[in-house]
């Protein structure tokens, strides 16, 4: 508390700061070596991956945590990683894994299967509230240790994701040692892991830095051994302002950006100080969820009338500057289980959007250019967050629909728990969306009947089942089948109306070697990174 | 007189500006996006491929007409606090009093920033936020006027001479209070024009499609880098309108 | 001075207590209806009144308000969970480094303007309309513009010196004008007065006429306007960062306005208030001391 008082002094008082000019890093005792400023986009309300959901995190924190598994990023197919084997029962219900031997989190606790045990408990300890991690692990029920480096996980029923889940830093392998000292609110502040990095420090509001371990004793298949010109260290920084992130990038107070606008990724384009790295998120597109409790949309005929009216090719090149793919189903192109046949349906087609509306017994009797409803104008809300450019596909999509009749409304809700209370009030047409992931279980929570994302209200036995299929079947193929007949549905029932494939456009300066991501898009493998010609 | 005009002057580009316009302000045309200006397009394209001139003239007319409401609304609740604080009505005027003198210890921004957070983004809360927020600025100016009734002569031989309240109260609002509002209303004007194109410009307008001077100087700080222009066209028109209300009511202004 | 401190912690605490009525009791009415309304889970509703603290009577909501301000705690943000003390104290010190920078500037030039002006030069009135009528949002993009895109002498941000030379200036030049009118009105009311004529009478050299008779009556008056100014710079200071890219916290509070984040719109508000109440008080105590006329009374 008087800590909190002083801050609060501090701040009322009359401080004299030197305002010009950063001060330089507190850390000074320690030679900078090879260092680096990277520019996250937002600050997540917390960096323990256990706890947190944001995606932000796991760009400094996948080098400081291991998984037990590791997706390969040229193939996606699951590589050892703290696990150097595993076996699956034939019944689902278990997964036995080897653990590797002679490895040690950087405060030197042995890595064993004691230490996994110890976290699948703190991910599953309701004390801890885990917003992500924990329902990542599906049916999982529990753990059997059957000697140090053998464990083996039981589930209640088979949940095929559970590898994907397992590579991925939300369920990375944290030092017990470590986060029994803590508490959990405290435990982000002192993070140890047994990654490439080493985690230093974060201070809220200003930076969170790495260092390079000198312990990395392995590595996993797709990282490159280290020179002189590696990386040593790297403080994050953060930049939520989309305008400022070009200007630091320009200005050098940072080396890697993230998520830059398109526009100005294309005035760096051409200039040779400057890499632009797009890279596409797997998972699904962004996209509009059609309300199909609430008329007109909850007439199949308006809905895919909206759909053959909306010019994506367009959207694509005018919000996006053709960074952006455009999508055309549930799923991102380059996920696994996408079903490439989704390509081209619904393609713009006005002559086709003004048929099915006249045939769904729309007309425009007063002649002003809108079908009339019960009263005035055929109208849809269109709830629109403020990021990712949605309110500009929006402006887009509301212009097209007026050339075909119909009248949008765009809804700005600024913030995650605004959408889901409009939502919740019911009174909506389309809400936009987009989320990221490998497994297409990632759609169970947006079109399972009583999916907690079940924005579309779309209830259906065959859907879940599907759903269900999916997640349940082990067998690759069965898999595949599942998804594509459940990504053909959701097309014909026009539940989504796709806008275009998440691209992540990063861009570093050009002394910046070795940048490249992960199998989900978002995590770069910082372990590669080399600077050109020394700092 | 130069008031009048001026004022003459602003209804009618509210009410014929948009007649001028040479495209439909809403028509999108994503390719042609951030054209410099042209023979078609005279300021040139927006971020979605908009004549940049017609969305000036519709918003020209639309901005104008929000600080008008607003100005409408700073003047009734300027008006109504000024009596209650100026004349003798114990409970009541010691409460406006202490209400407004609170008001008044935040900038005039800053409360207009608070409104809106109550009554969420939009132009409705931004016309309310600003309105609102002139009115504690304005009643001040009021009760004064309202003090000066107390002592008036005419005041004094209406109430001897029996007159019914109605016809001390009309001929008070004419004689003291209108004079008043109307040497002011011109101030009260640009400070809402401007202050509702701030809030527009950071972003707080909600729809973004509709045009709106404020809103369009928020696109252009957005588009900043690729088309530096787009925010020229809307700020010279704010800044000439305050400057022609400036002008108009100079000789209250000291040099 | 005594009776000043009584009245400005009484102005402060009735802003406050509106801050309080504003973004506790009205936004928790407003939310307690439309969460009903939209038939949200009883959990939902349970949630969100408590993470505002709606589930305590409002005496006691208040006293909790108070007692968190004077030990600093505004609460958390609704967005990211972060104490509003400490989102202040993270993005202060580039509003303070922009607001003092202004200040100074706003000083400088309008004190030379205001000389020049009591001077009645055009060229100086017509600086003064410029900075009074002209909105910051144009100046600054116009600034940026020129300076930037055009020229290319500067930069468009950024912490360093060169990225701050366009804000603070912008800032500091509209801030200028009232502080320029109001110095040049003292001065030329002071040069019609009688010490004046007395001294000049008595053959002093003009400028010592000004320096030591004329400046020190027309203090005041710019002192009080300086306090003043602050509160337009305050206000100014939003614009500024907004259109700087400057993550100061009139930056923060916008994007709290945004989010209807209501702490930390209440602790920023709060801070505001108080800050621009500490200034009055400076201002008044600083006028005590200076004014000629005081001085000579007691």
């Amino acid at each position: 508390m008087a800590k909190r008082f002083y801050t609060g002094m501090m701040a009322l008082g009359l401080i004299v700061v030197t305002g010009c000019g950063r001060l330089p890093a507190a850390d000074a005792q320690t030679e900078p070596r090879n260092r680096i400023v990277y520019g996250l986009t937002l600050e997540p309300s917390g960096f323990d991956p256990h706890i947190n959901a944001s995606s932000e995190l796991g760009i400094p924190l996948r080098s400081v945590y291991d998984t037990l598994v590791y997706r390969s990023p040229d193939d996606k197919s699951f590589v050892p990683g703290l696990a150097t084997a595993w076996q699956t029962a034939p019944d689902g219900l278990s997964y036995t894994f080897t653990l590797r031997q002679g490895v040690t989190f950087h405060d030197g606790t042995p890595f064993n299967a004691a230490a996994v045990g110890a976290n699948l408990d703190r991910i599953t300890n309701p004390d801890i509230a885990s917003q992500k991690a924990v329902f990542m692990l599906g049916s999982y029920e529990r753990y059997e240790i059957i000697d140090d480096y053998t464990i083996r996980l039981i589930l209640t029923e088979p949940y095929s994701p559970l590898l994907d889940s397992l590579s991925q830093v939300y369920l990375g392998i944290a030092s017990p040692t470590a986060f029994s000292a803590v508490s959990s609110e405290r435990y982000q502040f002192h993070q140890v892991g047994t990654g490439p990095f080493e985690f230093v420090e974060y201070v809220p509001g200003d930076r969170l830095v790495i260092r390079r371990s000198l312990n990395y004793t392995w590595l996993p298949m797709f990282y490159q051994p280290i020179s002189d010109a590696s990386v040593d260290e790297i403080e994050f920084r953060f930049y939520s302002d989309a305008a400022a992130r070009v200007i630091a990038l320009e200005s050098g107070g940072a080396h890697i950006m993230g998520e830059l606008l398109p526009d100005d990724a294309r005035s760096l384009a051409g200039d040779p100080q400057y890499q632009i790295i797009p890279v596409t998120i797997p998972g699904q597109p962004l996209q509009f969820m059609f309300n199909t409790a609430q008329p007109p949309t909850d007439n199949l005929l308006v809905r895919q009338a909206l759909l053959f009216a909306t010019n994506r090719e367009l959207i694509a090149e005018g919000v996006f500057q053709g960074f952006s793919p455009v999508a055309w189903g549930g799923l991102a192109s380059i996920t696994p289980f996408y079903n490439a046949q989704v390509v081209g349906a619904y393609s713009y087609d006005t002559g086709q959007a003004r048929a099915l509306l006249e045939q769904a017994g729309y007309v425009d009797a007063d002649n002003n250019g809108f079908y009339d409803a019960l009263d005035g104008d055929l109208t849809v809300t269109l709830i629109v967050p403020p990021w990712g450019l949605i309110p500009d596909v929006a402006q887009l999509m509301q212009d097209q629909w007026r050339q075909i009749g119909v009248r949008a409304e765009l809804d700005i809700a600024p913030s995650r728990s605004m959408i889901v209370e409009r939502v919740n009030a019911g009174d909506y047409h389309l809400v936009a969306f987009y989320s990221f992931g490998n497994d297409p279980s990632l759609l169970n929570d947006y079109f399972f009947s009583e999916g907690t994302l079940n924005w579309s209200q779309y209830r259906s036995s065959d859907l879940d089942n599907l759903l269900i299929e999916g997640a349940r079947q082990t067998d690759p193929d069965g898999r595949a089948a599942a998804y594509r007949q459940l990504q053909r549905v959701i097309l014909e029932q026009a539940l989504i109306l796709p806008i275009r494939d998440y691209v992540n456009l990063n861009a570093a300066r050009a002394e910046i070697q070795g940048l490249t991501f992960d199998a989900y898009g978002w995590f770069p493998l910082l372990h590669n990174l080399t600077l050109a010609d020394g700092s | 007189m130069k008031r009048a005009a001026v004022l003459v002057i602003l209804a009618g580009l509210v009410l014929l500006l948009p007649n001028f316009a040479p495209y439909d302000p809403m028509l999108t045309d994503p390719i042609n996006r951030l054209q410099s200006p042209s023979l078609a397009h005279v300021f040139g394209t927006d971020t979605f491929g908009r004549d940049v001139f017609s969305r000036w003239l519709h918003g020209g007319s639309r901005t104008l007409l929000s600080a008008a409401v607003a100005t409408s609304i700073g003047a009734v609740g300027g008006v109504l606090f000024g009596v209650s604080m100026g004349g003798r009505f114990g409970f009541v005027s010691a409460f406006s009093t202490l209400l407004m003198q609170a008001l008044l210890t935040m900038p005039g921004l800053v409360t207009g920033l608070v409104m809106v957070t109550l009554l969420g983004v939009g132009s409705p809360s931004i016309v309310l936020a600003v309105g609102l927020s002139q009115v504690a600025p304005m009643s001040f100016v009021l009760r004064a006027a309202v003090e000066q009734i107390r002592s008036a002569d005419y005041v004094t031989a209406a109430v001897s001479a029996g007159a019914s309240p109605f016809r001390i109260a009309r001929d008070v609002m004419a004689r003291n209070i209108a004079p008043v509002l109307w040497s002011y209303v011109g101030v009260v004007f640009a400070y809402c024009l401007l202050n509702s194109a701030a809030l527009s410009f950071l972003g707080l307008s909600g729809d973004p499609s509709i045009p709106d001077w404020g809103a369009m100087l928020y696109e252009g700080r957005i588009a900043f880098r690729e088309a530096p222009l787009l925010s020229l066209f809307p700020g010279a028109a704010i800044t000439l309108t305050v400057l022609l209300i400036n002008w108009a009511t100079q000789d209250r202004l000291r040099g | 001075m005594r009776q000043s401190l009584i009245r400005a912690s009484f102005s402060a605490w009735l802003a406050l207590t509106l801050l309080f009525v504003a973004l506790r009791v009205l936004p928790g009415y407003a939310l307690e209806t439309t969460l009903l309304g939209s038939g949200a889970s009883q959990r939902v509703i349970d949630a969100r009144r408590a993470s505002l603290g709606l589930d305590q009577p409002i005496l006691v909501q208040y006293c909790t308000y108070w007692v968190g301000l004077l030990r600093g705690d505004f609460g958390v943000s609704l967005t990211n969970g972060l104490p509003v003390i400490e989102i202040i104290a993270q993005h202060i010190r580039p509003t303070l480094a922009l607001a003092l920078g202004a200040l100074l500037v706003a000083l400088t030039f309008g004190s030379l303007v205001g000389f020049w002006a009591a001077l009645d030069h055009p060229i100086a009135r017509a600086l003064i309309a410029l900075s009074l009528s002209v909105p910051i949002l144009w100046t600054g993009t116009l600034a940026a513009y020129i300076f930037v895109v055009r020229l290319d002498w500067l930069p468009l941000g950024g912490d360093d010196i060169y990225g701050m030379i366009l804000p603070v200036g912008i800032l500091g030049f509209h801030t200028s004008g009232g502080i320029a009118s109001v110095l040049a009105a003292g001065l030329r009311d002071a040069n019609s007065a009688d010490y004046a004529f007395a001294a000049r009478v008595k053959g002093l050299p003009p400028r010592r006429v000004w320096l030591r008779h004329l400046l020190p009556n027309a203090l005041p008056p710019l002192v009080s306007v300086i306090g003043l100014q602050f509160g337009f710079l305050l206000g100014g200071v939003a614009v500024t960062e907004s259109l700087f890219a400057r993550p100061g916290i009139g930056r923060t509070l916008v994007n709290a306005v945004f989010n209807q984040d209501y702490p930390v719109v209440q602790g920023i508000g709060a801070y505001i208030v108080l800050v621009y109440t500490l200034v009055t008080l400076i201002t008044v105590w600083i006028n005590r001391s200076i004014d000629p006329r005081i001085r000579i009374d007691s």
